[in-house]
């Protein structure tokens, strides 16, 4: 014991005593079945794609493919899985695009096309931008001449607290027209007297759309206008007659005298009298 | 003095590792080839140092079990593309200090010890500890305690870098050459982090130095 007392202790012996600090057995038994398990969880699991990458790049080097073509290939390849990302129709970006170009028609579009045929006064408020209409969003304005295909895509606007009556407006009309549908004659009259609040209306001032993919017309929405192009213009025919009559009619009309001649009771000259 | 036998870009330090590594090769060329079961062999072969390298590093047991079971599970699905210019183990290596560095360095604000414990059954252990001390019974078993704590503060003083070398070369038992080889930098920059860690362990464990 005194020898051992005598002995000296360098940081090397130290270390060497790191080296008896090891596990018992057991651990080695329980460290093989975690390891067994782990093992068949990785041969079950799918590896992520870009796992691959450096397999890739082995491969590359292996079969000496010049670099300047390997990045090419590589970044081929990327620029096609993002072509291929944006365009494959059923992805959420193709579902969008009919959507977005509704609510592109239904805008300027739509408000004009409202004010050939109701005479609708649109105060529409200055765009940022001049609005672009797409050649598929003009050729399904051209397909409605008379612009009544555009009613229904009204309903895309979106609800903000500035719209909220420009759409009870429209609904009214939809309302308006599928009566008249299912009656099968559809007057001025009725669309103008039917909507409650004619007046000048404020359109919301959208954000122009900088994207030209989300322009594009889907199919089924050209295949619509192109339908109701054929439905609608024998409809709208009578509106396109009665509608400015009566705008000039009421335009020759002062407040003063609109509002006595449209109510039946007179207190006027000092007698009550009622018309019938 | 080593015979240093330069393959390409390996050093096969002795007879002994190039027999060693020849023997990895052909295991490896049969689970290259299909025969998964063969892997088992290399587990065995090398579990003991590759769980010994972790937990010098981490200084925590729970650690060092999780990181070696992921170096022979990274090895395993990787096999295929060792493609032998470096031995098995070095390449083994290689894959278990990437492994933990990349855990330390993610968890370098959460560290903590879990030891094992010393075997005093070992001469060498026995030897040492009885340098020391003279204390028998629980007061040796705490000073053993106390000695071991101070040991792993040591080293995870030490940076990930200087640790890496001091483990491998005083734990392991690597040639400086094969330390160069599995982290990647000179021989000379080895012996220079080596001579540095050792200076810096002195001067921690300065008490139990006796000279």
């Amino acid at each position: 014991m005194t020898e051992d007392r005598n002995r000296p202790v360098t940081i090397d012996a130290l270390l060497k005593l790191k080296r008896t600090e090891r596990p018992s057995p057991e651990f080695w038994q329980q460290f093989e079945r975690e390891l067994r398990e782990k093992q068949l969880a990785a041969i079950v699991e799918k590896r992520p794609w870009w796992c691959a990458v450096p397999g890739v790049y082995v491969f590359a080097v292996r079969h000496r493919l010049p670099l300047a073509a390997f990045s090419s290939s590589v970044a081929l390849a990327l620029v096609g899985f993002n072509a291929y990302q944006v365009f494959v129709p059923g992805t959420p970006q193709a579902a969008a695009a009919p959507a977005s170009v509704a609510a592109e028609v239904a805008g300027p579009v739509g408000a004009v096309a409202l004010a050939d045929t109701v005479s609708v006064r649109v105060a529409t408020p200055a765009l940022p931008a001049a609005p672009r209409v797409t050649r598929a969003a003009s050729r399904a304005v051209v397909a409605s001449s008379d612009a009544l295909p555009a009613i229904p895509l009204l309903g895309d606007l979106p609800a903000s607290g500035a719209t909220e009556r420009f759409d009870s407006l429209s609904h009214s009309l939809a309302g308006d027209l599928t009566m008249a549908d299912a009656s099968g004659t559809l007057t001025g009259r009725s669309l103008l007297m039917g909507g409650r609040e004619f007046g000048p209306r404020t359109m919301p001032v959208r954000a122009a759309v900088s994207e030209p993919l989300a322009q594009m017309q889907a199919p089924s929405e050209e295949h619509r206008s192109r339908l109701l192009a054929e439905v609608y213009p024998a409809m709208a025919g009578p509106s396109d007659m009665v509608a400015p009559a009566s705008e000039r009619v009421l335009g020759h009309l002062s407040d003063d005298r609109l509002y006595p001649t449209g109510s039946r009771y007179d207190l006027s000259s000092g007698t009550f009298s009622i018309r019938f | 003095m080593d015979v240093v036998k330069v393959l390409g870009k390996t050093h096969v330090a002795s007879p002994e590792r190039r027999r060693e590594a020849d023997g990895d090769w052909e295991i490896v060329q049969k689970v290259q080839a299909g025969e998964v079961a063969a892997f088992d062999q290399l587990i065995l072969k090398y579990r003991a140092r590759v769980h010994a390298i972790i937990y010098n590093l981490t200084s925590n047991r729970e650690d060092a079990s999780d990181l070696a079971q992921d170096t022979f599970i990274k090895a395993f699905q990787s096999i295929h593309r060792f493609q032998g210019q470096s031995s098995f183990f070095t390449w083994l290596y290689r894959i278990a200090i990437n492994s933990t560095l990349s855990h330390l360095r993610k968890n370098r604000m959460r560290s903590f010890f879990s030891l094992e414990r010393i075997s005093e059954d070992e001469p060498v252990a026995r030897e040492i500890v009885s340098a020391l001390t003279e204390k028998s019974g629980a007061e040796r078993d705490a000073y053993v305690h106390e000695l071991q704590d101070k040991l792993n503060e040591a080293m995870q003083k030490l940076s990930i870098k200087h640790r890496t070398v001091v483990t491998l070369f005083e734990i392991d038992g690597l040639s400086h050459e094969e330390i160069a080889e599995v982290t990647g930098s000179s021989v000379g920059t080895v012996r220079s982090r080596l001579h540095y860690a050792k200076r810096l362990l002195q001067a921690e464990l300065q008490p139990y130095i006796r000279q």
